[in-house]
């Protein structure tokens, strides 16, 4: 069967273990980009085409800045992990549909080279790049995030332009379905958990994060005197519960930790909300509990159960 | 809270293979115990069974014939002195004397005159109360306990009953794992006269025979860190040692053999096989019939904790329970080799964390010992590690936590870094 190998034997030294898993960083982020798919179809339906292009223009620019500056800064291929077509899909999502493509061919290069590549590429970026890059594109290119109507509005819902979390008047069944205005992969909730489910089933997520994001976003909105629910469906927060707070790199490892992240990144988000002026405040919490993502893991350190060191005595 | 582990994949080629006897190799090498020393000149005739050396667990002649010289084996893990014997060409069995035991001590005494690794665990775990049979066989490839479970079934129920009687144990468990239904069954048969004696099925996850993970799993007992089973009052012992301590006491001959899985991606004939103690590596893969030539990795025990050798020559040791051989690896997918995978960096999806059995954060540990913080490391406790290579198995950024862990401990034991 192998006698076809005329190579000499020659042992070389391996150390233990001498298999792995076949598990990869690319295939964890194929889960990812097939969670997206029902959000990029129900995005097809309600804002059309334009959506469906933009998608496809953030995704192919992510992955050209990334072998881009791959090639200058002289790292080693890192474009076949698609974590670069992930930041792409993620900040795409967050678009209003008819966003100009020179501004987000600008939105994925700062994304990608300022947030991650700068920072030291996948896996020492401290913040979520498209996150960060979105927060940027919404000061600079304020004029350009003009939502756009959807195709199939209900009849009885008169148009605005205006995003859910400003008029405050979506019916709940609109904001669950994504008949309304925001950021074309944003709107649709039934979409996003549909791709959250698979994710969880691949167990590729853990529920924790968006179940203590959500929770507190529901608790600290009742408490404010708010609608919890239409909190909770409006503006993305399951988007960003599941597609921004369930990043590997830019949040707490332990399930305790994601806990910890959830419910302070939700804190900020309502802080904000109710009480401040500022804009942007879900982007804005994610930001900042990325920055706090060290500390977090820090003192969230799981401690070791026991047992005796093998190692020496054999 | 029962402690989880990883899933291979179950590759057990040999499983449904006899167990046959190696013929007696030209020449043997039989290891001397570290604390013990030669008993035999150069020139000297010894029969199967004679004592060769002192020391606590002392070492036998496995094969008769002339003792040629006493030389020094460098191994990996650090050099010892082994007794050459050219085999004659009829193999003779020493008059050996069959122990006697009246209680405990004399028990444990004569358990180790038999040259039998469980010696040492009896000596430690003298006034346990739980006996654990430990026949989960997690990693790939080795089938040398489960061959023994379904062949020597009597035997390990008499060593059951021998070990239970002089050590005073009353609750015995025999953990099969779920995947092993046949071993399961043989052992429900065997266990049937024994007063106390259950099977358990298990999850055959790895690394689910450590011991801490078996008492934990099965007792309920938890162990604080730095503790054997034996601290927590549970003698484990695999079920070859069982029937091999039935057997001693009823015939006398001492550990010459052992049962070894023979397998690999060049083994034209997997297959198990009882090898006497000393044959050098390459004797039993010829027997199986492998192909040396394209080969480049030859690992003794299993897949994720055995030890890479260079040499085939080198000598059976008492506790190797097989030996694979493996030209590069072709193709790429779940449980490939693992050489040819390019390393990425970490992204913290903690699948490292959650694997691991003791409970470390192997990434966290590779983050301090990158920055030679050892006060970090002193924190991380990488001294814990069992060894199980679940790390550096699951990871998808391909990265070697557990050589990352072993350099670890390395730098906690010794001096350097950064001490803040």
């Amino acid at each position: 069967m192998t006698d076809f190998r005329p190579e000499i034997a020659e042992f070389k030294e391996f150390s233990a273990p001498y298999v792995r898993d076949g598990q990869k960083t690319s295939k964890i982020m194929t889960h990812v980009l097939i969670a997206s798919l029902p959000s990029l179809l129900l995005s097809g339906i309600i804002f059309g085409g334009d959506a469906l292009m933009l998608f496809g223009f953030c995704v192919l620019s992510a992955m050209f800045w990334e072998w881009l500056s791959g090639l200058i800064l002289r790292r080693p291929k890192s474009t076949d992990d698609l974590s670069a077509a992930i930041t792409g899909m993620v900040f795409a999502f967050m678009l209003p549909a008819s966003f100009p493509y020179w501004k987000a061919i600008i939105g994925t290069f700062i994304a990608i080279v300022v947030f991650k590549q700068l920072f030291g590429g996948i896996g020492k970026n401290i913040f979520n790049p498209a996150a960060a890059s979105m927060l940027v594109c919404r000061f600079i290119f304020s004029s350009s995030f003009v939502y756009p109507e959807p195709v199939i509005n209900s009849a009885d819902v008169a148009v605005t332009g205006e995003t859910s979390l400003q008029s405050m008047k979506d019916a709940y069944a609109d904001m669950f379905l994504g008949r309304v205005c925001g950021g074309f992969g944003e709107v649709s909730v039934i979409a996003i958990l549909t791709g959250a489910f698979y994710l969880l089933a691949m167990r590729v997520i853990s529920l924790h994060e968006p179940v203590a994001f959500l929770g507190t976003l529901f608790v600290f909105s009742y408490i404010a005197g708010q609608d919890g629910v239409y909190q909770i469906l409006a503006g993305g927060a399951v988007f960003t519960a599941f597609f921004l707070g369930c990043d590997y790199v830019t949040t707490p490892t332990t399930g305790l930790g994601k806990v910890i992240f959830g419910v302070l990144a939700a804190a900020i988000t309502c802080v904000l909300r109710f009480f401040t002026p500022v804009p942007h405040d879900m982007l804005i919490a994610i930001l900042a509990c990325n920055l706090l993502t060290p500390v977090i893991d820090r003192f969230t350190e799981k401690k070791p159960m026991g047992a005796v060191p093998t190692a020496k005595a054999e | 809270m029962k402690i989880r582990g990883i899933f291979l994949d179950r590759e057990k080629n040999t499983e449904n293979s006899l167990t046959i006897a190696m013929p007696t190799p030209e020449r043997v090498r039989v290891p001397i115990p570290r604390d013990g020393k030669a008993l035999v000149k150069a020139g000297q005739w010894v029969l199967t069974g004679n004592v060769i050396s002192d020391g606590a667990v002392p070492a036998h002649a496995s094969v008769s014939g002339k003792v040629e010289e006493i030389t020094v084996i460098d191994d990996p893990s650090g050099s010892y002195e082994a007794v050459v014997i050219k085999a004659d060409e009829d193999q003779k069995e020493a008059a050996v004397r069959v122990p006697r035991a009246d209680d405990r001590e004399s028990f444990i005494a004569a358990a180790a005159a038999s040259g039998c690794p469980a010696a040492e665990k009896l000596a430690a775990a003298k006034d346990a109360d739980i006996l654990i049979v430990n026949g989960l066989e997690s990693e790939q490839y080795v089938t040398a306990e489960y061959r023994c479970m379904l062949d020597d079934d009597k035997l390990i129920a008499a060593g059951i009953s021998l070990i239970s009687r002089f050590m005073g144990i009353e609750k015995t468990y025999i953990a099969v794992a779920a995947d092993c239904p046949d071993a399961a069954e043989a052992m429900q048969k065997a266990a049937k006269d024994i007063k106390g004696c259950e099977v358990l099925s298990l999850r055959p996850d790895h690394p689910g025979g450590a011991e801490f993970v078996l008492v934990n799993n099965v007792t309920g007992r938890k162990s604080a860190p730095g503790e054997s089973a034996a601290d927590q009052k549970v003698l484990v012992l695999l079920p070859s040692e069982a029937a091999f301590l039935a057997g001693y006491f009823e015939t006398g001959m001492p550990m010459v053999k052992r049962r070894v899985t023979v397998d690999g991606d060049l083994v034209k004939t997997p297959c198990v096989m009882e090898a006497p103690i000393g044959s050098p590596y390459s004797a039993l893969l010829a027997y199986a019939d492998a192909n040396l030539d394209p080969a480049e990795k030859l690992v003794i025990g299993g897949m994720m904790t055995g030890k890479s050798v260079t040499d085939p020559e080198l000598p059976l040791g008492k506790g190797d329970n097989a030996v694979l051989i493996f030209m590069k690896p072709l193709e790429e997918g779940k449980g490939t080799l693992k050489d040819g995978c390019v390393q990425t960096n970490c992204i913290k999806c903690g699948r490292c964390m959650r694997a691991c059995p003791v409970g470390l954060m192997p990434m966290r540990i590779e983050k301090a010992l990158i920055k030679k913080k050892k006060a970090d490391l002193k924190r991380l406790r990488p001294d814990l590690c069992v060894g199980c290579g679940s790390c550096t198995y699951i990871c998808p950024a391909n990265r070697e936590l557990a050589e990352v862990i072993r350099k670890a401990q390395k730098m906690l034991a010794g001096k350097g870094g950064d001490e803040a």
